[in-house]
């Protein structure tokens, strides 16, 4: 009842429209979101609708289809005029809000079928085309995380000797390299392609269309889950592009368990131990990049922790492979640099900042809850609303969480009022957890106010945000 | 600690009235209601009425002048201090709102000078800073002075009078001064905060003006020498009985009279083409030296003149010790006292490893344990008195 009330109030529109823009117009999410919303009002907390041309559209589309129910009801009634109809109106008039909701999809699903499916398979055909008589190397990326790290670091140490090109920021689906490829000069040598997986079939489809000469899978875990059967579906997802390369260069992350199962001749494990036959050494970590010796090599990296060593270590080895020479490599090095809101430090009240929030894999947190344990500092704190897209994962994922977290002890765990940080809260009241716990209420508040809470020497980790689709 | 309902009050009828708004919306408010506390506020307009409402928590209402539509509107708030603090909204039962702290965030008289301290003594309600009588000491500085010299505590050689003996003999008066201080003096009205009334007198012919304009807002004149040499630093200090310092900090935005004032500490300060400070926007938190460049030896002697002098007054919670060094000498000078710091001098506790959360936080507890102290000390006694009457 409470969730039908909260739809009667002006700018009920609005709202439906904002789930739409920041669901990015998957109908699909869309529908899962209208599924976990408890009080339409309390939707948009963290930002509000942009008036696009798109939305435009649809808010016509809505207002069109308002009136032509309201007007058909009404007409019905003048023309018939019988008690029964009536009742019928009213019923009618009464679910009209929650028609509404699916009334509004309508449209781009439609879209979607007469324009933009055509027009994708066309943009996907032509950059096929530009990409067979492309003379670049093509690299492929697949895994649930670390991938756009990984991307970064492979396209600035292969850059040092080579011109290099990768999809950028996170495009990682069919259409996005259509218009990356679009856009490419023709010289390039090297092609960086990230590959998403969002669900079952996708990397094998990615590998038709790219055709990648060697591969770098990241790692596996249950990140975007909920999209899949079961884990092994996922799995086997990724693990398409190790049979599509087949006896090609493929590098694997050991540091990711499910990964070092698929090792083969024809498969190269790298991990923050190092790489093929070259042991990393001397490793130091700070709050600002990782310090490390590969073979002879003395590496700096402005990449943080030691989850970071390992695909660092692999770029390396691989550019070494293309035939770069240690100066370019180091040249390529020198312009590494952590990507933003991926382990990327700042100073704040002469408090260090780690912004990780774009992590949102146990594996990463994992990595994250690692590093924050290693580095000293007068204070550590740790801040995450959890994970999402767990699937059934999702409790003893949240649990692990929680464990780690009691394990480590930090001074203060700030945890964004959840479904999913209750698991994480429970976990370390269950475990005895001595620091102290903060629940917030208003996770942009609190950012906005994250001066006021640190102060000099203390070390801050913020792992992951939820945009308001998630809540 | 969480979820208790804390009443920040600021606002108030002296001149830091402005000032005691950013303090408590920005280093108080938003801090306790970042950690989960039931915040109410209180402001005190400049007529001395009381309000409160959500959004007096925000500091717009006061940028737009909305505020003044608010109090148009709104009754003022009613009082119970029967069995602890207790507010009425608008003077309505219904609404009453029961405080488990005071929290005064006001600068100046009628509420840094014990005053309102003592009102929340009366209501029997834990209040963060300090109590009345050292609120009374420290914003009087004479007292202050007087208390510092008692203790050892060096201070400037000073005289003072009342506005009666001033304008009754003006001529002894400066006969006095004369002959018992070396100039330049500074004339100051010791009740007055913010530097306000305070005049740098260089030779005898300025003394009349500055004895008057300290009159103007004061019924004491305080005529005191000034150091020479001088490095001006400030040393912010939190607790009860252990007292923490945070880092001694040096002001490097003074004016050409080598006075700290209301401008300079407040509003940015350029216009008086004051040394050391560029055309300013951050007042006074922005061209300070954290910490203070001095040598090791007398920077200890800083941080230890300040704590005698804490504990000397009976400072408790929160307070801010302004110290005078003659350069030359390195002797240490006591100054002035400041019960509530402006913005609790947060900048300064955060390069000291206390965050603005953190502060208020400790804050609340010494002001739980102050009370609790005071409530373990009988002051009721049964006699026989009243029957032999």
């Amino acid at each position: 009842m409470k969730k039908y009330l909260s739809r009667l109030n002006f700018g009920y529109e609005r709202v439906l429209l904002y789930m739409l823009q920041q669901t990015e117009y998957d109908v699909r999410e869309y529908l899962r979101w209208l599924r976990r919303v408890t009080d339409f009002r309390e939707v948009r907390k963290r930002g509000d609708l942009v008036l696009t041309m798109k939305i435009r559209l649809l808010f016509q589309a809505l207002a069109l289809f308002v009136v032509i129910y309201l007007a058909t009801i009404f007409a019905i009634l003048i023309i018939f005029n019988q008690i029964w109809l009536y009742i019928l109106a009213l019923i009618l008039i009464l679910v009209l809000p929650v028609l509404a909701q699916y009334v509004i999809v309508l449209p781009l699903i439609l879209g979607d079928i007469l324009i933009k499916k055509p027009l994708a398979k066309r943009r996907i055909a032509d950059a096929k085309e530009t990409l067979k008589n492309h003379p670049g190397y093509k690299i492929a990326i697949a895994g649930s995380f670390g991938k756009t790290t990984a991307k970064s670091v492979l396209a600035a140490i292969l850059g040092g000797g080579k011109k290099v090109a990768a999809t950028p920021g996170n495009i990682n689906q069919p259409l996005g390299f259509a218009k990356f490829i679009a856009g490419l000069a023709g010289d390039e040598e090297i092609l960086i392609f990230e590959f998403g997986e969002y669900r079952a079939g996708d990397i094998i489809k990615m590998c038709d269309f790219i055709q990648p000469d060697a591969g770098f899978i990241t790692g596996i875990n249950d990140a975007h889950l909920v999209n899949f059967a079961n884990r092994d579906e996922l799995v086997a997802d990724i693990m398409d592009l190790q049979k599509y390369l087949g006896d090609k260069p493929l590098y694997l992350n050991g540091d990711s368990e499910i990964l070092r199962k698929f090792d083969n001749k024809n498969s190269t494990i790298y991990s923050h131990k190092g790489v093929a036959n070259l042991l990393t050494k001397n490793v130091i970590l700070t709050a600002f990049g990782t310090e490390f010796s590969l073979g002879k090599m003395k590496i700096e990296s402005g990449l943080l922790g030691r989850h970071n060593i390992g695909i660092v270590a692999a770029a390396v080895d691989f550019a070494k492979k293309l035939g770069l020479n240690d100066r370019e490599i180091r040249a390529g090095l020198k312009t590494l640099q952590s990507v933003e809101h991926r382990m990327k430090p700042r100073i704040l009240n002469g408090a260090v900042i780690i912004d990780d929030t774009y992590n949102g894999n146990l594996d990463g947190f994992r990595a994250g809850i690692e590093l924050l344990r290693e580095l000293p500092a007068t204070r550590k704190i740790y801040v995450t609303p959890g994970l999402v897209e767990q699937g059934f994962a999702t409790e003893p994922n949240h649990q692990e969480i929680g464990r780690l977290l009691a394990t480590a002890n930090f001074d203060k765990i700030v945890l964004m009022k959840n479904s999913a940080t209750k698991i994480i809260h429970d976990e370390l009241i269950s475990r005895n957890y001595r620091g102290e716990i903060l629940l917030i209420n208003d996770p942009l508040d609190f950012y906005e106010n994250l001066n006021l809470f640190v102060a000099s020497g203390d070390l801050v980790l913020m792992q992951n945000d939820w945009t308001d689709n998630y809540h | 600690m969480n979820q208790q309902t804390i009443a920040v009050l600021f606002g108030g009828r002296a001149p830091e009235h402005d000032v005691s708004i950013v303090s408590a919306i920005g280093s108080v408010i938003k801090p306790l209601q970042l950690s989960g506390h039931q915040v109410v506020p209180i402001y005190i307009a400049k007529n001395g009425n009381w309000y409160t409402g959500d959004q007096l928590a925000e500091i717009k209402t006061y940028q737009t002048g909305k505020i003044d539509e608010i109090i148009a509107k709104q009754k003022p708030l009613a009082i119970s201090v029967n069995d602890g603090l207790t507010i009425f909204p608008e003077g309505r039962e219904r609404k009453a709102i029961k405080i488990d702290i005071a929290f005064p965030v006001m600068h100046g008289s009628y509420g840094e000078d014990g005053s309102l301290m003592g009102l929340l003594r009366m209501a029997n309600v834990p209040f963060v800073g300090c109590d009345m009588e050292a609120s009374v000491v420290a914003m009087n500085k004479v007292l202050a002075k007087q208390v510092a010299e008692a203790n050892g505590v060096p201070t400037p050689k000073y005289l003072a009078f009342t506005k009666a003996e001033f304008e009754n003999d003006r001529a002894e008066v400066m006969k006095q001064i004369d002959s018992t201080l070396r100039y330049p003096l500074f004339v100051k009205p010791p009740h007055a905060g913010s530097s306000i009334g305070i005049t740098k007198v260089k030779a005898e012919p300025d003394l009349a003006n500055a004895l008057e304009v300290a009159a103007y807002y004061d019924d004491v004149i305080l005529i005191e020498e000034s150091v020479e040499n001088l490095i001006e630093v400030t040393v912010p200090i939190i607790g009860n009985d252990q007292p923490i310092v945070a880092n001694v900090e040096r002001p490097t935005h003074l004016t050409d009279d080598g006075v700290f004032d209301f401008e300079t500490k407040y509003l940015g300060g350029g216009k008086k083409g004051g040394k050391g400070g560029k055309s300013g926007k951050q007042g006074a938190q922005g061209y300070s030296e954290i910490p203070a460049k001095l040598p090791e030896k007398l920077y200890r002697s800083c941080e230890d003149v300040a704590l005698r002098i804490y504990r000397a007054v009976g400072l408790l919670g929160i307070a801010r010790i302004d110290l005078l060094i003659d350069s030359k000498t390195n002797i240490v000078y006591f100054n002035e006292i400041n019960p509530m710091p402006g913005s609790l001098y947060a900048h300064n506790w955060v390069t000291k490893g206390v965050s603005n959360v953190a502060l208020v936080e400790k804050l609340l507890d010494y002001a739980i344990d102050s009370f609790t102290k005071r409530a373990a000390v009988n002051t009721t006694f049964s006699t026989n008195f009243l029957k032999q009457f």
